[in-house]
């Protein structure tokens, strides 16, 4: 029975709820001073806010108004002790000396001293502080971070009732009242409407205050509404450009956008307050999504300088100690956290999370099952847990648990559009061959199925033997019609540049009719891919990025001619000016590149540097390296059990290397030379001599271009200029030999292989013809006309096997004359001697043409037996 | 025989793949000749040398397949055109509004009552609201004025293809019975250039756009093949589609994007021909006992082919083929004896 069509799956969204209307000032008046000191507050002039605050507190003026901002104004850039000091001093001599516990109670929870601001809390409260409703909030969220979730819970539901009862809270009562409602929304997800309704109030009440504003951004961002929580950002930074929860949120938004800004924008929080240990905990997080795991120790030690019951420094610290496979530190971390919060499932997701990032989606898995199991309001947890399920290959669970997430908290974006890619995923068409099961659009899955099982199998024959490892199977390869349904597969979001994702034997990757002609070639894609299933599976998961990347790359050039990326102007003169990512933080090339096109070059570095290593050291250096990684170790340790060398000694090797291998080209891309160098120069002039006619020193140009530079395979490379050009001037032989060269470089030119093909036919030389038309076909397998030719040349040399592949093609290409193309396939079928095949197949052309002369003649003929 | 029973009685021996045209049979129910087809090509303003050049040629290779590979006899053929002097021998008049008027004129006087007449339009189109229209040298031609031509044809089928940009109006004024209208484009708004009509054409001039082996062309197969060209190419060049072509033959002056032998639109339009092939044989049919006999059990076993086609998913496959191929023998053998009986194919 057929799954019936899903109810579409709304995403509500928060906006437009806020806009209240704002005031043209705010409701309080204050004495001049106060509010001079506020402003210099809220507009991120904090020493003239101290300067302030302190000199009114001191004199025992506008108390506690003044001491309040005296010590937030301190805290703010973190200086926690001395807001603890100012503190002190206002309340000698106060008349009503809880006015100020609620502050510090915050301040003492900043630095970990939870005993000491519970209990402060407790006396603004006991007290009936003016300011005692924030005093709740406080005592809430520290209760709620110990873990005793049912009485936090209990102190968040009466800002229900506070919010309800009160005649005119003030705009920080209102924020309050938003926040308990962010933890209520857990429960009941209507309440975050409420929330961000309290703090469009809360802004309407005070406009000059940037913290809803904030707060509200983080509550979108935690929504998945970038724009928004940007737009509100933007709005608290007019006011106030230095407020370092500010920063540190556009940090979080950063990361949700996949931007490499994320650290800057940490640090410029940091740079604000030093000491804030949320913050230097976040910068730990980012580093650990870079794979460097010293920094990231180092940032989350100094978070727990300033809190050493920082939760989130010490969720870190448990972070790296199992990327590193240290797992004594790992339990000592885990249990002293859970001693801490026995309800912190933020633990185990943050563990999902940095799992995920390096590519252990099995320990992803665990981890994130650990968290619900911990929280079962967890719906983050929920939703990693599902999307490292799918992962791991487990659809219909992933499925189900991403149905939870999504009940939960329906704001998920992530899980909303993972859940609708999984609609349409379930009427994908499979395809299994021994090793590899193939899921593929069923528009696409006639046509697909036919190539790349087979060149699978051989990918996984090639690098078993290579290797001397089989991963897992069957490998799962999930083939997407539209790049954005691919995209979702890999992050739950539309935008990811890549072209294939491997997550150990799942792999998915974008069909050939997701990108436009010339942007990819599928094949090389996919061996690509199934390179970094069988490196993944070698070292447990460990294997670091660029050397997966490298040496899937490598692979691909070993695959077929042509494949595995080439060499370009830019890259060379990155390596010349430097630019290119040292061996000790290759990584970063790959995550958060400098400049653009540091990507593409960090992968084109990669392969070089695996392919020297097998050249000099031979492959067996490759799966020491390997070795190294499952067996745990760090890169540093690897390069010094294989090589003896560490990461500079090895970079000065590969830096020599890319020298000897480029020189000429090298030397030639000199910007500083007249012309913009030699190679600048020579296309330059060769353009100009072809566009005046003078077609014998422009191809000598060229001729000379392509001698400082023959590795260059770009679209306006010598190479190719030459080609065409000795084709158009009748020198085919000429032409023949510059396409041969220009297609041993490019993988992607699809005009290229079919010149090659058709003058390798009038070459006479049908195995090149039929080889480069081969080619072609994984750049664009959707050409009848390629298909058409390559058919009849294979037909033509008697293989007609691989005829049968190219005519049930053309099938799959839904020709318009299907009772031909019918008709063909039953005769290739009839001469590889498949009769009963060739018998069932002519007739699909009979039963469309009943007429059809030659089929009928064909169908006699199998029924005859003759051949 | 009322209109509907020539219609039947042409439909039935159409589908049997030997006669040219629905008329043929009306025509020899009627005692007069034998029915013919009828074309008229118009190819309008270029505005630019290449849409000229490329307007010429379309129309020139329409003309040319249609006298030499389908026989349309000459003098059935008209071809009005920009720039008659670029091929004076082959181009009747300028392609103006009057012109065409006059050419439909005389081809309805000359026209036997059972005929076909195919009037392709090739050139740019342009749209006023929801109105199409044709751009000739002078006035343009609309749906509308075009409409009011076409009443001359009283009783002959009548296939109109307007291969221009905006041309989709068309189907809601030319829409009727006995009519075939097909237009490049889904409505007057989709104005960008059109591939459909070098498609069109091509499905003329050789064997791909004969589906069924028949070895003709049916306006439901040209129009197939263009349609499905077009996409092909849209989809090659990473576009978006913006040429939906439509048929309509059923009247109801809704244009149909997939037509088929099957569905609300394709039945009359896979019966019409350029071809004429086929004509001798019913002609001789007339006279040879034996032959109208073989004719009838090819309609027979067609039939049964078609029937069974119909229940091809109810049945157990291996049953399925094995009575689709004694069927196509019974069929093959048939043919070899109407071919030994001087029937031709």
């Amino acid at each position: 029975m057929g799954r019936s069509a899903p109810t579409p799956r709304l995403w509500p969204v928060l906006g437009l709820l806020w806009l209240v209307p704002i005031p043209a000032c705010a409701q309080d008046v204050e004495s001049a001073d106060v509010g001079l000191a506020r402003e210099a507050f809220q507009t991120g002039d904090y020493d003239e806010a101290v300067r302030q605050y302190g000199a009114l507190a001191r004199e025992g003026r506008d108390y506690p108004t003044a001491a309040r901002g005296w010590a937030e104004s301190l805290a703010i850039t973190g200086e926690y002790e001395a807001a603890l000091d100012a503190l002190d001093e206002a309340r000698t001599g106060a008349a009503n000396p809880v006015e100020l516990d609620r502050v510090r109670g915050a301040v003492l929870r900043v630095v970990g001293r939870l005993d000491e601001a519970e209990t402060a809390l407790r006396r603004s409260i006991d007290g009936a502080a003016s300011d005692a409703e924030l005093a709740r909030l406080e005592l809430g969220e520290l209760l709620w971070r110990r873990g005793d979730r049912d009485r936090a819970i209990a102190i968040f539901d009466g800002f229900i009732d506070f919010y309800n009862a009160s005649v005119d809270p003030t705009a920080a009562e209102l924020t309050a009242v938003g926040t308990a409602l962010t933890y209520l929304g857990r429960r009941d997800s209507g309440l975050f409407h409420d929330a961000v309704r309290a703090y469009g109030e809360a802004i309407a009440a005070d406009p000059g205050d940037p913290m809803p504003r904030i707060l509200m951004a983080e509550l979108f961002l935690s929504k998945f509404d970038s724009r928004e929580a940007g737009t509100l950002l933007d709005e608290a930074d007019a006011r106030n450009p230095d407020h370092p929860r500010a920063a540190l949120t556009r940090a979080r938004r950063a990361k949700f956008d996949g931007s490499y800004a994320a650290i800057e924008l940490t640090e410029r929080s940091l740079e604000i307050n030093p000491n804030d240990p949320v913050a230097r905990a976040f910068l730990a997080r980012l580093y650990v999504d870079l794979n460097d795991t010293g920094r990231a120790a180092g940032e989350a030690r100094r978070a727990l300088e300033t809190n050493p019951v920082s939760l989130e420094a010490l969720t870190e610290l448990a972070a790296i100690a199992h990327l590193e496979d240290d797992a004594e530190a790992f339990r000592a971390h885990r249990d002293r956290i859970l001693a801490l919060n026995p309800a912190y499932s933020e633990l185990f997701e943050a563990l999902a999370e940095a799992a995920y990032r390096t590519h252990r989606y099995r320990d992803a898995v665990e981890f994130a099952e650990e968290a619900v199991a911990l929280d079962n309001t967890a719906w983050s947890a929920y939703a990693a847990l599902g999307l490292n399920q799918l992962r791991v290959g487990e659809l219909e669970t992933g499925r189900q648990t991403l149905e939870s997430a999504f009940a939960g908290d329906p704001f998920n974006l992530w899980v909303k559009n993972t859940l609708d890619l999984l609609d349409e995923l379930s009427a994908f068409e499979e395809t299994r061959s021994d090793r590899f099961v193939f899921l593929i659009h069923p528009d696409e899955s006639e046509l697909l199925s036919i190539y790349a099982p087979e060149l699978a199998e051989e990918a996984f024959d090639a690098m078993s033997a290579r290797y001397g490892y089989e991963p897992p199977t069957p490998i799962s390869v999930e083939v997407y019609d539209r790049h954005a349904d691919f995209s979702v597969r890999t992050v739950g979001l539309a935008g990811i540049g890549a072209l294939g994702v491997s997550f150990g034997s799942v792999l998915a990757m974008d069909s050939p009719g997701a990108r436009p002609e010339g942007e990819f070639n599928w094949g090389s894609t996919l061996w690509h891919e199934i390179s970094h299933a069988f490196t993944l599976g070698y070292t447990d998961h460990r294997v670091p990025r660029w050397l997966s990347e490298g040496l899937a790359v490598l692979d691909e050039r070993h695959a077929r001619d042509g494949w595995g990326g080439d060499v370009s102007p830019g890259f060379l003169q990155a390596f010349r000016d430097e630019r290119l990512p040292s061996l000790a933080r290759f990584n970063y090339g790959f995550v958060r590149p400098e400049y653009p096109g540091q990507v593409q070059h960090s992968y084109y570095m990669a392969s070089l540097l695996v392919q020297m290593i097998e050249e000099e050291d031979g492959f067996a250096a490759i799966l020491a390296m390997l070795d190294g990684y499952r067996d745990g170790l760090e890169t540093p340790a690897v390069f010094e059990r294989v090589f003896g060398l560490d990461a500079d000694a090895l970079d000065e090797r590969l830096s020599a290397y890319i020298e000897t291998r480029f020189a000429p080209a090298i030397a030639a891309l000199d910007e500083s030379q007249p012309g913009g160098g030699e190679f600048l120069a020579l296309l330059t002039s060769a353009l100009a001599h072809r566009s005046e006619g003078r077609t014998d020193e422009a191809i000598a140009a060229l001729e000379r271009a392509r001698e400082v530079f023959p590795e260059y395979a770009g679209a306006d490379a010598p190479t190719l200029l030459l080609a065409r050009m000795h084709r158009e001037r009748g020198d085919d032989d000429a032409a023949l030999e510059a396409y041969r060269a220009y297609t041993a470089l490019n993988e992607n030119h699809l005009e290229a292989h079919v010149a090659l093909a058709e003058l390798e036919e009038a070459a006479g030389n049908a195995a090149g013809m039929r080889d480069a038309l081969e080619r072609a076909l994984w750049i664009d397998p959707y050409r009848q006309d390629v298909h058409e030719k390559l058919a009849a040349a294979e037909e033509e040399a008697g293989d007609w096997s691989a005829g049968v592949r190219e005519r049930r093609a053309l099938l799959g290409l839904d020709p318009n004359d299907r009772a031909a193309a019918y008709y063909r396939l039953a005769l290739a079928l009839y001469r590889d001697g498949d009769t009963a095949a060739a018998r069932s197949t002519v007739l699909r052309a009979l039963e469309i043409a009943p007429n059809y002369e030659d089929a009928i003649d064909l169908l006699i003929q199998i029924r005859g037996g003759g051949r | 025989m009322t209109a509907a029973a020539v219609q039947g009685a042409a439909l039935a021996l159409a589908v049997s793949g030997l006669v040219g045209d629905p008329g043929v049979v009306a025509a020899q129910g009627s005692g007069g000749g034998a029915p013919s087809t009828h074309l008229i090509v118009v190819t309008g303003l270029g505005g630019q040398p290449e849409y000229s050049d490329l307007f010429f040629t379309q129309g020139k290779s329409l003309i040319e397949a249609a006298r030499d590979r389908w026989g349309v006899p000459g003098a059935n053929i008209t071809w009005l055109a920009e720039a008659p002097d670029r091929a004076p021998e082959q181009i009747a008049d300028r392609s103006t509004k009057e012109a065409l008027e006059t050419a439909i004129a005389a081809t309805a006087g000359r026209a036997g009552p059972a005929d076909g007449v195919m009037i392709v339009l090739i050139g740019h189109g342009s749209a006023a609201g929801d109105e199409s229209k044709i751009n000739l040298p002078g006035p343009d031609v609309s749906g509308a004025d075009l409409a009011i031509a076409l009443g001359a044809f009283t009783t002959q089928t009548v296939a109109i293809v307007n291969t221009a940009s905006a041309s989709g109006g068309f189907v809601g004024e030319l829409s009727g019975d006995r009519r075939i209208v097909v237009t490049a484009t889904r409505s007057a708004r989709e104005q960008e250039r059109t591939y459909f009509g070098s498609y069109f054409v091509d499905a003329f001039l050789d064997d791909g756009a004969d589906t069924d082996k028949d070895e003709r062309v049916s306006l439901l197969e040209a129009f197939q093949f263009a349609a499905g060209e077009v996409a092909r190419r849209y989809e090659r060049d990473n576009q978006l589609l913006t040429e939906h072509a439509m048929l309509d033959d059923n009247g109801d002056r809704e244009g149909s994007a997939e037509p088929g032998t099957t569905g609300a639109d394709g039945a009359l339009a896979g019966t019409f021909f350029l071809a004429t092939a086929g004509r001798e044989v019913v002609e001789a049919a007339a006279d040879d006992p034996e032959l109208a006999a073989l004719l009838a059990q090819k309609t027979r076993i067609e039939t049964a082919i078609a029937e069974l086609r119909r229940l091809r998913d109810s049945m157990d496959p291996a049953v399925y083929d094995a009575e689709l191929e004694t069927l196509v023998l019974e069929l093959a053998a048939t043919n070899r004896a109407i071919r030994d009986q001087g029937g031709g194919r």
